[in-house]
């Protein structure tokens, strides 16, 4: 059986996992992981929130010494 | 966990108690048992629970034609009436109506508990797949992240718009650098195209072009300079030439009107305006200022007036000669201005020539030029400056051009390449966020159902039977779909093909490993009546998942009307160590719900051993019904040979040759009071000796005959200190439970400290 706690919703287990998942990927920078999870399970992203954050973390990983 | 279990409630004028009922449940044992025939109350404890946890009407929500708020009150009584009472964890909580709602108090803290009825049992199994939806929707709804996954489609949507925008956009920006280099003759090619020779362009450094384009736009402002301040003296000497001209007509003009010679008119002229000036400053004047002869001084300013008056037009002419002498005097000032202005322009200009280099003039002509000869040739000498000033902006503007067309191309490139990577970025978010939401889904409907098929499994082995797949309906939103595998089939509706009996066990282990999935291990599980008709085999194996799957919650609350149950915790062989049993006594109207804890056979016969004056029936009695219990327990265990009979029971006597040859090998395994080193019991003595004195129950304990009241009370006393003897043989000292539990070599008690061999006796 899942071990996560009962007390956290569906949404947010998911989005704990997604999220991970994400930055796992290197599509999503860690920075912007609690500000995801917290949109993703209220189902508030916005397509501009997708595309920024994608285009912020790609951004940063063009820098010299930014996330890989 | 322990400190969430409840502990007490107590029920007033609610449902069955129409009187105050405290029911008390044992906080140290994990799974309670409420024991009562039908009628005795149990579903009133059990809707009290549901009423204060959570704020529900319990089973009358099942019932038609019922109204909470009417019908939940006791007999007589109305809502305002009821008050239901939880004690858990040393906290209280009260629940009654306010209006048509239920309130509790401190909802936040209230303890979580599930409740099944029988009612309800099949529910799941037979339910809408909408309806099992909603069973699960807590578990599987991720409305929110679909909703941000929405989001994220539609991001991808405009990421490609604007891929395309942006595609446009650099091949247009690339066809006019195309057409500008084609427009150029194409420089560079074959070997470059426009893009190379534009790239190889903005990399050129043009500092020395803009260089001499400053100093040629500087010498043409000098020329300009030069020209303009030698035509300003130009004008000047013609001016004051002219000047010089009117000054000579008025000497002329004044000489010819006075008669005499011009410049003696002039001066007389000149002196009588003076002394006239003189003598009206000096009005009281006796005498002549120049031979000191006294004068009259009106007299004297009156004849000058008079002379004056006679030489007026030679006093404008007069006038006149002033007024040109003054203008040419001007004129030359401003010609020698002008002069020097132009002088110094030229000067400039020649020093400019001369610092320029050749490649700045282009012009050896221009450079060699003389400064005397500049002004005179400046004409041709500006035209040189103006076509290599516009040669050298042409190159610039060119330069600017093509800088300008290829930035453009490369930042419509840039714009595409980050677009291009941003969108494989959603694409690849996509991937993951649909995958990990279907994923999730899946492991939670899959974490339920092999949850369920392992339960279901523990309490039919072997059986073919299980749930194979829950599924979420893809093409109707909030639908979950049950297949199940029956006799080798795949694709089985479980409500078609399975038994009644088998619906209720699936419908059970359905719902308790979802109230597992929902519980962190802190929920209290309620199953009211749901184990109605259970056959001996599966008896154990319910109790065995009870026992095992209580440890899973904070509490397991189980009621029945099953006296097996209750007789089978009298017997001990359900541990007591984990399980209380509270029994429900008959309902009346009068005292309403009774409840008592039920005592065990030994304990009850040690207590009426113990009793003075000893009641010889009532222990015989009790001593054989023991004595029964466990010799049926053992034999069943064993599975020993007994005589066949019509009614299907047996008697003291068959059960005591049932196990006679199984006692020769059977032993009990434990840890010694006395030294805490394990101890082996034989169970062959005491039975013996109870097979010896087994008719005392019949004698004594059953019948009314002479024979047996000679019978002395020793004889009796020691037939059930014989039997209680044999209870503690086989009873675990620990967990009051027998051993029953197959484990590799042996049975095993409750908690594994008595151990009963062989397993299988020859």
């Amino acid at each position: 059986m899942p071990s996560t706690p009962a007390s956290r919703t569906a949404n947010e287990q998911l989005a704990e996992i997604v999220a991970a998942a994400l930055v796992e990927a290197g599509l999503i920078s860690r920075s912007r992981i609690e500000d995801m999870k917290r949109k993703l399970a209220s189902g508030t992203a916005s397509q501009e929130d997708w595309s920024h954050w994608i285009a912020e973390c790609g951004r940063q990983r063009k820098e010299p010494g930014g996330e890989q | 966990m322990s400190n969430k279990r409840i502990e007490k409630i107590k029920l007033q004028r609610f449902r069955g108690a129409t009187t105050t009922t405290e029911i008390t449940f044992d906080p140290h044992k994990p799974l309670i048992f409420i024991f009562g025939e039908n009628g005795s109350g149990k579903s009133s404890i059990v809707d009290a629970i549901d009423f204060v946890c959570n704020r529900a009407p319990g089973s009358l929500a099942d019932r038609s034609s019922t109204r909470p708020r009417d019908h939940l009150p006791a007999i007589g009584y109305q809502a305002k009436d009821i008050n239901v009472e939880l004690i858990s964890g040393g906290r209280s909580w009260s629940a009654k109506f306010a209006g048509a709602k239920i309130l509790s108090s401190d909802g936040a803290a209230l303890p979580v508990a599930h409740v099944l009825r029988r009612s309800r049992l099949t529910n799941l199994i037979d339910a809408t797949p909408a309806e099992r939806y909603r069973q699960l929707q807590k578990f599987i709804d991720v409305e929110g992240v679909e909703q941000s996954e929405q989001s994220l489609r539609v991001a991808l949507r405009e990421q490609a718009r604007t891929i395309d925008e942006r595609s446009r956009a650099k091949i247009e920006a690339e066809r006019e650098l195309a057409q500008f280099w084609i427009e150029e003759g194409m420089p560079g090619a074959p070997e470059l195209n426009a893009l190379g020779w534009a790239a190889a362009q903005s990399g050129a450094d043009l500092g020395e072009t803009r260089a001499r384009l400053g100093q040629l736009q500087n010498l043409i402002n000098l020329l300009d300079r030069a020209a303009q301040s030698r035509e300003t003296f130009h004008r000047a000497e013609a001016e004051a030439s002219e000047k010089a001209a009117y000054v000579l007509a008025a000497q002329n003009a004044a000489s010819s009107a006075a008669g005499l010679a011009a410049t003696e008119a002039l001066q007389l002229i000149a002196v009588l305006r003076d002394a006239r000036d003189y003598l009206v400053r000096s009005p009281e004047l006796a005498n002549c200022p120049v031979c000191t002869q006294p004068v009259a001084g009106e007299s004297l300013k009156q004849r000058i007036d008079e002379r004056l008056m006679a030489m007026t037009t030679l006093g404008e002419l007069r006038d006149k000669l002033d007024a040109a002498t003054k203008n040419h005097e001007h004129a030359i000032a401003l010609r020698e201005r002008d002069r020097n202005r132009a002088q110094d322009a030229v000067f400039s200009l020649g020093e400019a020539i001369r610092k320029a280099n050749q490649s700045v003039l282009k012009s050896q002509s221009l450079a060699e030029v003389n400064l005397p000869d500049l002004m005179e040739k400046s004409p041709a000498m500006r035209e040189a400056l103006v076509a290599s000033r516009d040669e050298a902006q042409k190159t610039l503007n060119q330069f600017n051009l093509i800088n300008q067309f290829y930035r453009r191309v490369m930042e419509c490139e840039a714009e595409l390449v980050e677009s291009q990577m941003v969108r494989n970025g959603l694409e690849r978010a996509l991937e993951i966020v649909h995958g990990q939401r279907i994923a999730f889904t899946q492991r939670v409907l899959a974490d339920v159902r092999d949850e369920t098929n392992r339960l279901y499994s523990a309490i039919h082995p072997g059986e073919s039977l299980g749930l194979d797949q829950l599924s979420l309906d893809e093409n109707r939103r909030g639908s979950l779909l049950q297949v199940c595998s029956f006799e080798g089939h795949n694709d089985v509706v479980p409500q078609a093909y399975f038994s009644e009996s088998h619906l209720d066990t699936l419908g059970f282990c359905l719902w308790l490993a979802i109230a597992k999935l929902s519980s962190d291990g802190d929920s209290v599980v309620v199953l009211d009546d749901v184990f109605t008709s259970v056959d001996s085999s599966h008896f154990t194996r319910i109790l065995d998942l009870l026992l095992d799957e209580c440890e899973n919650f904070n509490q397991m609350i189980v009621t029945t009307h099953s006296r097996q149950w209750r007789d089978r915790y009298a017997s001990q062989q359900i541990p007591q160590n984990k399980s209380s049993f509270v029994e429900l006594q008959s309902w009346t109207r009068d005292v309403g719900i009774r409840s008592a804890r039920t005592v065990i056979y030994v304990e009850t016969l040690r207590e009426f051993l113990a009793a003075s004056p000893l009641d010889r029936q009532v222990v015989a009695s009790k001593a054989g019904i023991l004595a029964e219990a466990l010799l049926d327990w053992l034999t069943s265990v064993y599975e020993c040979p007994l005589p066949r009979r019509r009614s299907g029971n047996y008697t003291l006597g068959d059960l005591c040759y049932g196990v006679k040859r199984l006692a020769k090998q059977l032993i009990i395994r434990r840890q010694a009071r006395v030294n805490n080193e394990m101890e082996e019991l034989a169970l062959q003595p005491v039975l013996e000796r109870i097979s010896e004195k087994m008719w005392i129950r019949n004698q004594v304990g059953a019948h009314f005959n002479l024979g047996g009241a000679e019978i002395a009370d020793s004889d009796v006393r020691d037939f059930a200190g014989e039997v209680i003897e044999m209870a503690e043989t086989l009873v675990c000292r620990n967990c009051k439970s027998l051993p029953q539990k197959p484990k590799g070599t042996h049975f095993s008690c409750g908690c594994s400290g008595t151990h009963m061999l062989p397993l299988k006796f020859e």
